[in-house]
Parts: structure tokens; sequence; C-alpha cells
């Protein structure tokens, strides 16, 4: 007696397997692509960021709210001013970094009190200390450059740190610059000119 | 008179007015609905938001040169404009590229006893104005604030005016001061608005240029 009824399939079976591997792979692969699609999309907090045109000391760098040009760095311990009504004299325990900057506002009046230095992992917020007008808040409209300087207060471990080479300040109005264009300039804090004490002057719109 | 008569059941005319009632018959209700759905669509799309926009917008009153306006019950008029160009900081403390421009407001209580009546109404009487010189001659809208240091570009103001608004019942005179780019004067206006009370922005058009 034969057995060649288990030889024997019925007619199409050989397609339906061909299919059934083809819908395997087929799924198979799109669980690939949503994987991957998954893995590479930026964050939540990366779709909303801001974009960031970064620069250099000396150049020029623009964002939607204002044209920024750093001219140069210092450090010093202590802190003076005597412009305005109220003199100035602060030292401190770290040191002072003295950015001075010239910003254009663009459209309109910009306070960039929620500047920000960046070096390695720590964050450093402007200072508000120097009597206005500062360039934080400054009544200067828009199209004219004004002059001045944007002050941070840090730890000397972060002066001393290798990331110190690398930092960066970034210049904003807001806390959070969601989705906006923001000027950021990168700084090497090592190559800063450092004085003993230095006399901080009012910030102003100077001949152009 | 045979026209009127319906067409006798088993023709080809009876069979056709049977399926165009029938289709009008089946979709009445969906029909009717449309008529109350689309215009209320349209409302709730269009009109709605619209209406919305419409009432937030904040109204914007031009005034020419010269011609007074209402607003708070007092009666506004900007007198006088100036531009003084920067000649540079050695030279008379404005900064090339620069301009100083200052205009003089004159504010008057509208009646006796209606700025008295407005005075005693807590909002106004705390209130103050708030001014900003707009420019269009680059074809973006630019703004600048009031200066509060006038006197660093050795611009005094007059003994007689006040660089502030304030709502007594008196007659005042308004001068504000504003720092603008060289390019700004000729297509700018003076927008002035009430801390509290009417939301309505006066636009004065400048004393043209000699």
């Amino acid at each position: 007696m034969t057995r060649a009824g288990s030889a024997i399939r019925s007619p199409g079976s050989h397609g339906r397997a061909l299919r059934r591997v083809g819908t395997t792979a087929a799924v198979i692969a799109l669980l690939a692509v949503g994987a991957t699609i998954v893995g590479t999309a930026p964050t939540d907090d990366e779709v909303i960021a801001p974009f960031e045109n970064v620069g250099t000391v000396g150049e020029t760098v623009e964002g939607r709210e204002t044209r920024v040009l750093v001219t140069g760095i210092r450090t010093t311990t202590s802190l003076t001013a005597s412009y305005a009504f109220t003199a100035l004299d602060a030292p401190t325990e770290g040191t002072w970094v003295i950015v001075d900057t010239v910003i254009t506002p663009r459209v309109n009046s910009v306070g960039l009190s929620n500047s920000e230095l960046r070096i390695g992992e720590y964050l450093f917020r402007a200072t508000d200390i120097q009597p206005s007008p500062s360039l934080l808040l400054f009544p200067f409209g828009p199209d004219l450059p004004v002059t001045g300087s944007v002050i941070f207060e840090i730890p000397d471990f972060a002066l001393e740190s290798a990331d110190a080479r690398t930092a960066t300040v970034v210049y904003q109005s807001r806390t959070v610059s969601t989705l906006d264009d923001v000027p950021i300039v990168r700084l090497d804090l090592t190559t800063a000119e450092s004085f003993d004490t230095v006399e901080l002057e009012a910030a102003r719109v100077e001949d152009h | 008179m045979t026209d009127d008569l319906p067409a006798p059941p088993g023709t080809t005319d009876h069979q056709a007015a049977v399926r165009r009632r029938g289709w009008w018959r089946t979709n009445l209700v969906a029909l009717l609905s449309l008529l109350v759905v689309v215009p209320a669509l349209v409302y709730v799309v269009v009109a709605l938001p619209a209406n919305s926009r419409a009432q937030s917008e904040t109204a914007i009153d031009r005034v020419a040169y010269g011609d007074s306006t209402e607003l708070g019950g007092y009666s506004w008029t900007l007198s006088a404009s100036r531009e003084f160009p920067g000649e540079g900081l050695d030279e008379n403390d404005i900064p090339t590229g620069s301009s100083l421009v200052a205009a003089i407001i004159d504010v008057a209580p509208v009646e006796a006893g209606s700025a008295d009546n407005n005075a005693a109404d807590d909002d106004l009487a705390s209130a103050s104005c708030d001014v900003t010189l707009t420019s269009r001659a680059s074809g973006d809208e630019r703004s600048w604030r009031e200066l509060s240091n006038e006197a660093v570009y050795n611009y005094r103001l007059d003994e007689a005016t006040t660089s502030y608004c304030s709502f007594d019942g008196e007659a005042f005179e308004l001068e504000v001061v504003f720092l603008t780019p060289d390019d700004a004067y000729g297509s700018a206006t003076i927008d002035l608005s009430l801390t509290a009370g009417d939301p309505t922005i006066k636009r004065f058009a400048l004393q043209p240029a000699e």
C-alpha cells in the first residue's frame, strides 16, 4: 500500500505557505521600522527645544529677538559701579565673569534677564546685581546697538574645570525659549583677562 | 387640463414620479438636518471665532497732527514733536545713527466736572498712560519705549511739562522722549493708551519734519 497521500498536498497549499511567510516578514519589517522611528524620533523636550544659533567671540550671532556680538571676557573677584544713584561694591567668594557684549534688539525692547552661562553640566543665570541701565533691563528699542556687560557669578571649580574651555552664553529674555531661535556664543573662559577689580559702566547706545 | 392629471399607473412617467417622490421621502429628514446643521457649523467654525477675535482686538483711533481726541474724559492733542538727529556722543550726546524724538501732548478735562468725576473713579484715579513710538520705515513695525533718562542725551524736559500722566482733574502737558534709529521719524506715530479703563489706543501722527 502506497502512502502517496502523505506526499500529496492540496492545490494552493504552497501559495498559502508563501503568503504566511510573506505576511510574517511584512509584520516583522513593520515592527522594525516602527521601533526605528520611535528610537530615533526626538523626545518631547527636543521637539519644542529652541533653535540654537551658535557663534564665537567677535562674531555677530542672530536670534529672532536680538543680534549679539561678544567683544571680550573678563574675570574678577570684585565688581564696582559708580554711575548709578547707589554705588555698587560687590566682592565674591567665587569669580565674576563679565561678558562684554553689544546687543541690538530686532523688533522691540528686550531684557536679557534669563541669559545663562553653561559650563559642562552646570548652568549659571546672569546676575541682576548691576545697576540700571544694564543689558538685562534696558529701555532701548530695535536697531539701536547697546554696549554693556552680562555678568555671571560662578564658583572657582567651574572656572578651573576642563569644560571652561567650551563654555557657552545663551542670550534669552525668557526662562524657556520654546521653539524660538536664540543666539549662543561659545567662550574659552581660560583666555579671559583677569582683574583685581572691574568698574562697570552703564549700558548705552554707542555711535554707529 | 390633462397636463395636471397624474400619469396613469404602469406608465413610465408614473414610475418616474414614484421614484422622485420616493427619493425625497427617503432623504427628507437628512435634508432637513442639513438645513440646520450646515448653518450651525458655519456659525461655530467661522462666526464665533471671528466675533471673539473682533471683541479681543483693541480699537485703534488715528489722530491727525494737531487734532484733538477724547479718552477717559480728557481731551488729548499732540501739539508739537521734533527729531534731534544724533551728531555723535562727543558732539551733542546723541549717538550717530540715532535720533532723539520728543513730543508734547496737551491733556485737559473735556468739561468742568467730568474729569473730577473720572478722577473719583478708582480705576482712572490710579491709572497712568502707556506711550510708545512706532515706526514702519523698513516695512516692519518697530516700537520704542519712552526714555526715563533723557538727561543722558542732553535733553531737558520743559519745566511746565510732565513725563507721566496724572488724572487729578487738572490739565497737564505730557512730554515724551524716545531714542530711535535715524530713519524712524518720517513714518512714526505715537500710540497712547490708559493703563485702566477704556482700552482704546490713540495713534497720533507726528508733526511733519521741516
